[in-house]
Parts: C-alpha cells; sequence; structure tokens
C-alpha cells in the first residue's frame, strides 16, 4: 500500500518534471552535446561545397596559439577581478543604507534597480553619450573638478580607460540585482546581534565588521559565485560599444566566440572556443566553492 | 466553435507545411526606417499589378547571416533574397544563387550602371547573380567657406581630384583654420571592426596600387602586405598620428556642428542628406583623392537575388525586374544612390553639377570590395588590422598578420576550388 502511493507521487513528480526536462534537453543538453561534436569539426554557419571533416584538435590548437585568444583571456580576468568589487561593493553600500529605511525605502529600492531591468542597448547608448570626447558630461565634470588640469579623455577608444570604462558601466547597470539580495541577507540577521552589540558599545564600523559582514557570508559566496561567472560572459557592452578594440584592449572570450561564429562564420572553431570557455567557468567555480567552503566564523558566531 | 478550432488548425498546418500557393514569392530581407516602409509598399504595388503574393520575411541586419543559415538547415530559403554585395561570392560559391542572364529582361541588365554591374557579377564564371536599382558611393565633403579662407582649390570632377600632396596639405592647412577641431573626419565612430573600414578604405588601397587579395591567384601574401597596401596603411595612419582625424567617441555630425568641428568628411553619400539641411550652399561634394594610380571609389549595397532552391523562379524573376524598372521606390527612399543608369534622372541631386553629380560620376570609377569566396575572414581580419594601425601598430606587421589568417582560411577550404572542378 505504502509503495504504491509511494510510486505515484513519482509519477506525478515525473509528469510535472517532464516539460522542464524536456525544454532543457533540447535546448541545453543537446546544443551542448552537439557544440562538442562540432569542435572537432570544420563545420562553417553556411553549408557549402566542401563536406564537414573532422579535423582533429586543430581547432584547439589554433586557438590556445593565438594571441587574441589570449589577449581575449587576460581581459576577461582582469574585467571579473575589476568589475566584482565595484558592483558588489557599491551594491553592500546601497543595500546597508536602505536597510532599516520604510518610507525612502521602495522608492529608492526601485531607482536603484532601475538600470537593471534597462536594456543594455539603452544603457550603452546613454553611456557613450557620457563618454563622448572631447565634451561629454564624463569629460567635463572630471575638467571642472581638477579646475581644468583634467586633459579630456577618449573613454572608450583609449587602450589604457577603454575597459575601466566598460568596468564602470556594466557595474552601474547590474549592481541593482546584487543590492536586491544584500537586502535580503541583511534582513535575515536577527536584530539581537545588533542589540547586543549595541550593549557592548560597538560603533557603527565595528559593529559592520563584526555582526553585518560575517553574518553575510553565504550570501557573499553566492553573490561572489553568480557575479564572477556573468563576468567571465561578458558580451553585450563590448559588441555596442567598442567591438573589442582598440587594439584588443576590450576584447572578451564571448566576443572572440561569437566573431568567429558569426562574422567569420566558423561555427567549429567557435565551438571549440565555448567548450574551452565552459571549462574555464567550471574551473573558477570549483575554485571558488573550493576557497569559500568553510564559514570562517564558523556555527558558533 | 470546435469547428471553427479544427478549421483554424488546419489552416496553420497549411501555412506551417510551406507549399508554395501558385503565383506567391518569399522574399527575405532587410531595411530600417523609410526604407523598410519602401519596401513594403513597393511588395504592395508589386501584387496589385502582377497577381503574385508577396509574403516578406524581415530579417534584422545584424542577424541577417544566422538566419539564413537556420533556412538553409531547414530547406526554408526565400525565393528572392537581399544580400550585402561583398558576400555575394561567398553565396555564389556556397550555390546558394541563379545567374540572372536569361531570366531577367536584357533591358534591364544593359541599364545598370558600370559599378552594379561589377558587384553583382562573379569573375569565374562570367554570369551576373544580383541586381538592385540603387548602389553607394563614399566621397568628400567640405565646407566651401573654409576651403576658400585656406586657400585650397576646390576640385570639380575626378579629373581635377586632390592628388595625395594636395590632400595633405589641404589638411594641414585646414588644421590651422580658427574654429577647426580635426581637419578630417573619416567616420570612426561608426565602430572599430566594421565593414566600414573595408568599404571606405579599400579604394585607396587601390589607388596606391595596392589590393587586399590577389584576384586571380587568390592569396593575400604578396597583396595585403605588398609595398603599395603598406603605403597606403602608412598614409591613413599618418593622418591620425598627426591628429588630423575626428577621433571615434566623438559623433558622426563633425563636419556640420557648431563646436569641436571638422573641415572635411571622407562620407557616404548619404552624409549628404544629414549635411545639407545645416550647411546649405556651404557644403560641396568633392571626388576622393588621387593616390597615385587614379581615383578609386568604394561601392556595393544591398542587392537582390534569385535563389537557386527557388520554387518558383519565373515569379521571382518577374519581382526583380519589377523592382528595378519601380519609380516609386526611389522616390520613397529619399537620398537613394542610382545603381541604373535611368535612376538618376530620378534623383536630381546626382545629376546637378553644383550638388552630387561627382558621387555619381564616382560609379565609373568604383571598385568593388574582393569579389572573394573567403570574403567573411577577409573582411574580418583586415579590420582587425586596420583597428590595430589607426591606434598605432606597424602596419606592414599588422597587414602581414591579417594576409596570413586570410591565407589559412583560404587553405582550410582547399582554395576555394570554381565550380565543375
Amino acid at each position: 500500500m505504502k509503495t504504491m502511493k509511494r510510486s505515484r507521487i513519482t509519477l506525478t513528480e515525473a509528469a510535472m518534471l517532464t516539460p522542464a526536462l524536456v525544454l532543457l534537453l533540447a535546448f541545453l543538453v543537446v546544443p551542448f552535446a552537439m557544440s562538442i561534436g562540432l569542435a572537432f569539426t570544420n563545420q562553417p554557419l553556411l553549408p557549402g561545397p566542401i563536406p564537414t571533416k573532422f579535423v582533429g584538435f586543430r581547432n584547439f590548437q589554433r586557438i590556445l596559439g593565438s594571441i587574441e585568444f589570449w589577449h581575449a583571456f587576460l581581459n576577461v580576468l582582469l574585467f571579473s577581478a575589476m568589475v566584482i568589487p565595484l558592483q558588489c561593493g557599491f551594491a553592500l553600500l546601497s543595500a546597508i543604507l536602505l536597510n532599516g529605511q520604510s518610507k525612502a525605502k521602495r522608492f529608492f529600492q526601485a531607482v536603484f534597480f532601475l538600470p537593471y531591468i534597462t536594456p543594455m542597448v539603452v544603457v550603452c547608448v546613454v553611456w557613450s553619450t557620457l563618454f563622448q570626447y572631447p565634451s561629454g558630461i564624463l569629460n567635463a565634470l572630471f575638467s571642472a573638478l581638477s579646475f581644468g588640469l583634467f586633459e579630456p579623455v577618449q573613454w572608450l577608444h583609449d587602450p589604457r580607460t577603454a575597459l575601466p570604462a566598460i568596468t564602470m558601466l556594466s557595474a552601474w547597470q547590474a549592481y541593482g540585482f546584487q543590492m536586491v539580495i544584500y537586502m535580503a541577507g541583511l534582513q535575515n540577521i536577527s536584530a539581537d546581534l545588533y542589540e547586543a552589540a549595541a550593549i557592548d558599545g560597538a560603533s557603527g564600523w565595528s559593529r559592520f565588521t563584526k555582526v553585518t559582514w560575517p553574518s553575510l557570508f553565504e550570501t557573499n559566496v553566492f553573490i561572489l559565485i553568480i557575479t564572477a561567472i556573468q563576468a567571465l560572459q561578458l558580451f553585450t557592452q563590448v559588441n555596442i560599444l567598442t567591438q573589442g578594440g582598440p587594439q584588443d584592449a576590450t576584447n572578451t572570450l564571448v566576443h572572440y566566440i561569437y566573431r568567429s561564429g558569426f562574422v567569420i562564420q566558423k561555427v567549429g572553431f567557435a565551438s571549440a572556443g565555448s567548450l574551452i570557455l565552459f571549462l574555464l567557468i567550471v574551473g573558477v567555480y570549483a575554485l571558488l566553492s573550493f576557497l569559500t567552503r568553510k564559514n570562517p566564523v564558523g556555527e558558533n558566531s | 466553435m470546435k469547428k471553427a478550432l479544427f478549421l483554424a488548425l488546419g489552416l496553420a498546418v497549411l501555412a506551417l507545411s510551406g507549399v508554395p500557393a501558385q503565383g506567391k514569392i518569399t522574399v527575405m530581407f532587410q531595411a530600417t526606417g523609410a526604407e523598410s516602409d519602401a519596401f513594403k509598399t513597393l511588395f504592395d504595388r508589386f501584387t496589385k499589378d502582377t497577381g503574385i503574393k508577396v509574403e516578406p520575411m524581415f530579417i534584422p541586419h545584424d542577424t541577417y547571416f544566422e538566419k539564413f543559415s537556420a533556412a538553409v538547415a531547414s530547406k526554408r530559403v526565400a525565393d528572392v533574397m537581399q544580400l550585402d554585395a561583398p558576400f555575394l561570392a561567398n553565396f555564389v560559391w556556397n550555390g546558394y544563387l541563379s545567374p540572372l542572364q536569361g531570366m531577367i529582361d536584357q533591358k534591364i541588365l544593359d541599364d545598370l550602371t558600370p559599378s552594379s554591374v561589377y558587384q553583382g557579377t562573379y569573375p569565374i564564371d562570367g554570369r551576373l547573380y544580383a541586381l538592385g536599382n540603387n548602389d553607394s558611393t563614399v566621397l568628400l565633403y567640405g565646407s566651401r567657406k573654409l576651403l576658400k579662407a585656406a586657400g585650397i582649390r576646390i576640385p570639380t570632377g575626378i579629373k581635377d581630384a586632390w592628388t595625395k600632396a594636395e590632400f595633405n596639405d589641404a589638411l594641414a592647412k585646414l588644421a590651422k583654420q580658427p574654429g577647426v577641431k580635426w581637419p578630417l573626419d573619416i567616420f570612426r565612430a561608426y565602430g572599430v571592426k566594421t565593414e566600414w573600414a573595408t568599404y571606405a578604405f579599400q579604394p585607396i588601397f587601390e589607388s596606391f596600387g595596392g589590393k587586399l587579395i590577389d584576384p586571380k591567384s587568390w592569396k593575400a601574401k604578396g597583396a595585403l602586405d605588398s609595398p603599395e597596401s603598406v603605403a597606403a596603411a602608412t598614409e591613413i595612419q599618418s593622418w591620425v598620428k598627426k591628429d588630423w582625424v575626428v577621433p571615434a567617441s566623438s559623433g558622426t555630425n563633425a563636419l556640420f556642428r557648431d563646436k569641436d568641428k571638422a573641415a572635411i568628411a571622407w562620407g557616404g553619400h548619404w552624409v549628404w542628406a544629414e549635411a545639407y539641411p545645416v550647411m546649405k550652399d556651404d557644403l560641396v561634394a568633392m571626388p576622393l583623392p588621387n593616390f597615385g594610380k587614379g581615383v578609386k571609389s568604394p561601392n556595393g549595397t544591398w542587392i537582390w537575388a534569385i535563389t537557386k532552391s527557388s520554387r518558383n523562379p519565373k515569379a521571382a524573376a518577374k519581382f526583380l525586374e519589377y523592382l528595378a524598372k519601380d519609380k516609386q521606390l526611389i522616390k520613397e527612399s529619399p537620398g537613394t544612390f542610382p545603381g541604373m543608369k535611368s535612376a538618376a534622372a530620378l534623383t536630381p541631386i546626382y545629376t546637378d553639377p553644383k550638388l552630387m553629380k561627382v558621387a555619381f560620376d564616382q560609379s565609373n570609377v568604383a571598385v568593388p570590395r574582393p569579389v572573394y569566396p573567403g570574403y567573411p575572414v577577409l573582411t574580418a581580419s583586415f579590420q582587425v588590422a586596420f583597428d590595430n594601425i589607426l591606434s598605432g601598430a606597424d602596419p606592414k606587421t599588422e597587414l602581414g598578420k591579417a594576409a596570413a589568417a586570410i591565407d589559412q582560411d583560404g587553405a582550410d577550404n582547399d582554395g576555394y576550388p570554381p565550380f565543375g572542378e
């Protein structure tokens, strides 16, 4: 009787899982498996008179031997190293400012979240006018703040400033997401801890370092991993604003793969690139999970 | 209710099954704004006049090749398709297009400008595969007042175009004119790695006597990195090095704005429509400079072809003929650059020597981008090299790298063997 009941539940569960599984299979697992296969062929984007053939590791050899790829690889790591602290720090700051506020909270929460739901294309158009040379708003601002000492910069078209400019824009656009998660994390911290800290006479700063920050450990791990994965896949901003230039200063792995597949029209080659990106993301995920495997404060906090 | 539902379902299945109704063609195209509206009214007129139904397949410009490749994979290629002229060789080599001779009225083919014939022809078999009633060019725009103030001769036609020395001299003088921030706008704002680089500057390589690829051997090594090509790239780079060129982050209106102005714009024929309302008679159109081997100008636009897989090629041919003869289309797309001799009469600005006649004259000296099946790789590699060169990299090294990438692709495709071999 009991076993029958259990199997019936599994049946219902299976029935409910099926639609999602079919979609995942059709649009995630199958294409992924196909791209592994294609990575070892010379498959073009447009089928032509030369039949697709197996080329062994040629695509991988060429990718790993190309300066453009390694440039894109380093750019992505550099971008992640810049954008994660900036974006998450900004998100945490706004979350703390909004935490506990009752009336203004909803309004500012919506305002801060606005860039995140604005399409990236729109954000890029707006920022490209901010970045205008020589008299765009950003240049004018820096120039005014420095009493005219600041030399206008071609933000997006100077190899030295292009990636930082993309970083600023990206952090501004997406920090609303991390902010919302931090707000949830902050609300989970028990008020008792703050009361105890207040009784002990802790200052605002030590309340943050001794109570808030340690309590946010789980949230931080989640945000770090999500942001890192997003950062490694940087593409849209770059494709719209700089196409990877100047001199490859903003080229990224996804942009490299995109150009290989849809501009140069070599799908096999692009698949090999995707596979390398996949391995990189898995590697970074594994590394971050390993480094953050233990809450340093422990359970007794 | 149920019956209606079944009927609707049946109709939907019928519609999806893709069986072509008698006298119906699918047309794959890309366009924006006024042009898009003009195409839609063209389809309506065509259906009204011929009884052939048109099923439009609008594809955004940026995903055109992705969608086309999906259509090929699912065997649902349109009867008529628009394609960007430099990619014609790639499409013909892949076997997607039907030659037009014999399908289209010879009178229409005779009416095409030399530039249009050039861009629609695959040189290996010498046959025409695509046509259009419009074309494009790039020329120099200047301000009459500024040129006069700097004491610079204004060329009136292709014959008295500026030489390399005169052009450099003009830029040097204009750079010193009050109000001029940069003497030359080459529209770097269009983007770093975009078709604009290959389109607008490939003819300069030709005017220097260089080529992007050898048209006989289909090898880039020895052409793209030849001394002539390196000289062309070095020349363009020198303008940037002298701080003469409007930087990429400064917008596309440097010629006709009030602040941070440019004096000369190296721009497409469409710039006229943007600049004229502001500058009026101060705007002067001039031919591109002659860098030694004569004035060479860009050409090419999205042209129309009949696909090999079309199940209704006769109706498709009728559509192309209709489009070529249609006068309304030209009238509705302001600023269209004529691709047919008879169309020039409909676009008065291209016949008036005071306006844009020099631009239309350039279609006699137009050089298409390399008609080569590996064009996608060629243009992508060239764009990277061009971006690096403008940013200060060594022209010979960069062009050599691009040539190697192009030739590697050629080797991967067995040298793009011609038909029947």
